[in-house]
């Protein structure tokens, strides 16, 4: 079975760890407990018929995105970066973050995953689209759920496709 | 032909035709002299050259002498005229080879510089012994821990004498933590969880303290004790149980590049993808044979 090393990274309190639960173990808590240096967990998706295991490093949360570790991007094969759609610090930089997380991994694929989406309406995120500097690959909230099995099945697609 | 041809009219007599025909061999007798005449010297030579051709020994004795002459401007102008030809060869293949260069050097060295530590370490261990064999310190040491910790005095000093024993041995790919190959006893054990955490600590730890080029190689809690050897594109973890001398360590890591040698090499571990071939010799290696 092909194993993949994915990113989970963003600023701190904008849900990676709540999308990394609920798409690991579908559960979600409304505590909320800092992630202290890195969680890697492991799970195994089935893409058309193909098996894919996706080794997730849930990184703690960084204001800026060049304060990571490079060494944990090493070998990684997809970066997903997850922003706040209520918290306007977690998305006002996302060019340079992103710019630095291309930087990083110019030849894997990057995921900009707007989230908690339960929390706003249609409205308001019609108008965030006209505001985020970078547009959003994916909105989800992990709270409910919502796109987070997609968000990850859609990246071990493009991780088989770029196997092939 | 045509000429021959002009000679005979189809509307002539017998007689005279006969007459033609004779002419005719007349004619072309004479033409193959005067080619004879003409030619003579041509056709001779050409028959010479047949002989020669057909013959491999004349051919030899003629051509030895120009092959040898070629092979001596061949040698002498190689250097100059080749040189720069080989030479981007050579590099070219290097560059395109560094990584398997590197692969089969890193045990290599590994091995070397840990015979001569483990050489080192045997001798100290024996002055040490010696010195310690009727050392009040460790008498006083083992009489004080007793008291404290309820145990009999013997007790401690076997648990002092007790042997080493691997549990569990990994190999993860450096950068991305991916498990390569796993021998475990605990079947409860999440191998994957434990590659990707242990590369997650290695990398933190060599960030966080910026020693360039320096990497983690060993980590201790209770009496367990992880133990590290870093190779090229992959490392090994040793997990195993008991206090170990210096001696057995040396021993360990000797184990691990005798591994690295005979079982990984660069084809093996690039993909990071888990082998159970690899695996199944890890335990072989390492598991079945526990003790150090």
């Amino acid at each position: 079975m092909i194993s993949k090393k994915v990113i989970l990274t963003g600023s701190f309190g904008v849900g990676k760890t709540s999308l990394f639960e609920q798409f690991l173990y579908s559960k979600f808590s409304q505590k909320y407990l800092t992630t202290i240096g890195v969680k890697v967990d492991k799970k195994v998706i089935n893409v058309n018929g193909k098996e894919l295991s996706l080794i997730i490093w849930d990184i703690a949360g960084e204001v800026k995105q060049d304060k990571v570790p490079n060494s944990y991007f090493l070998g990684t094969s997809a970066i997903i970066y997850v922003f706040d759609v209520t918290r306007k610090s977690t998305y006002e930089e996302l060019d340079q973050d992103i710019t630095h997380l291309k930087k990083m991994l110019p030849n894997g694929i990057t995921a900009i995953v707007g989230n908690k989406i339960d929390l706003v309406d249609e409205s308001f995120l019609q108008e965030l689209k006209g505001n985020i500097p970078v547009p959003w690959d994916i909105l989800t909230s992990a709270k409910t759920g919502e796109n987070v099995e997609e968000l990850f099945l859609n990246i071990g697609s493009q991780l088989l496709n770029q196997n092939t | 032909m045509e000429i021959q041809k002009s000679n005979i009219d189809p509307g002539m007599d017998e007689p005279s035709k006969l007459a033609a025909q004779h002419q005719l061999s007349d004619d072309a007798l004479l033409f193959e002299e005067l080619k004879e005449t003409l030619l003579h010297e041509d056709r001779e030579a050409l028959r010479e050259l047949q002989n020669i051709l057909n013959q491999p020994e004349k051919l030899s004795q003629k051509m030895s002498p120009v092959l040898e002459k070629r092979l001596e401007d061949f040698k002498e102008a190689f250097p100059n005229d080749y040189r720069a030809i080989l030479e981007k060869i050579i590099s070219e293949k290097l560059a395109n080879s560094k990584e398997e260069l590197l692969e089969a050097i890193y045990p290599i060295m590994g091995k070397l510089i840990k015979k001569y530590i483990a050489l080192q370490f045997d001798l100290l261990r024996e002055r040490m012994a010696m010195r310690n064999q009727n050392s009040i310190w460790y008498k006083t040491k083992t009489r004080i821990r007793a008291f404290f910790t309820g145990t009999k005095e013997s007790d401690i000093i076997l648990t002092d004498l007790m042997d080493v024993e691997i549990k569990n041995v990994f190999v993860i790919q450096k950068n991305s933590g991916l498990l390569i190959a796993a021998a475990i006893n605990d079947a409860e054990l999440h191998t994957d969880l434990v590659a990707g955490m242990m590369t997650a600590i290695k990398s933190f730890a060599e960030d966080a303290f910026d020693r360039k080029g320096a990497e983690l190689e060993v980590i201790t809690y209770d009496n367990y004790q992880l133990l590290l050897e870093n190779y090229y594109s992959y490392y090994f973890v040793v997990a195993l149980t008991g206090t170990i001398s210096s001696h057995q360590d040396a021993l360990i890591h000797e184990k691990m590049n005798n591994f690295a040698a005979r079982h990984l090499n660069r084809k093996k571990v690039k993909d990071g993808q888990f082998s159970e071939a690899i695996s199944k010799k890890l335990k072989d290696y390492f598991i079945d044979n526990p003790k150090v």
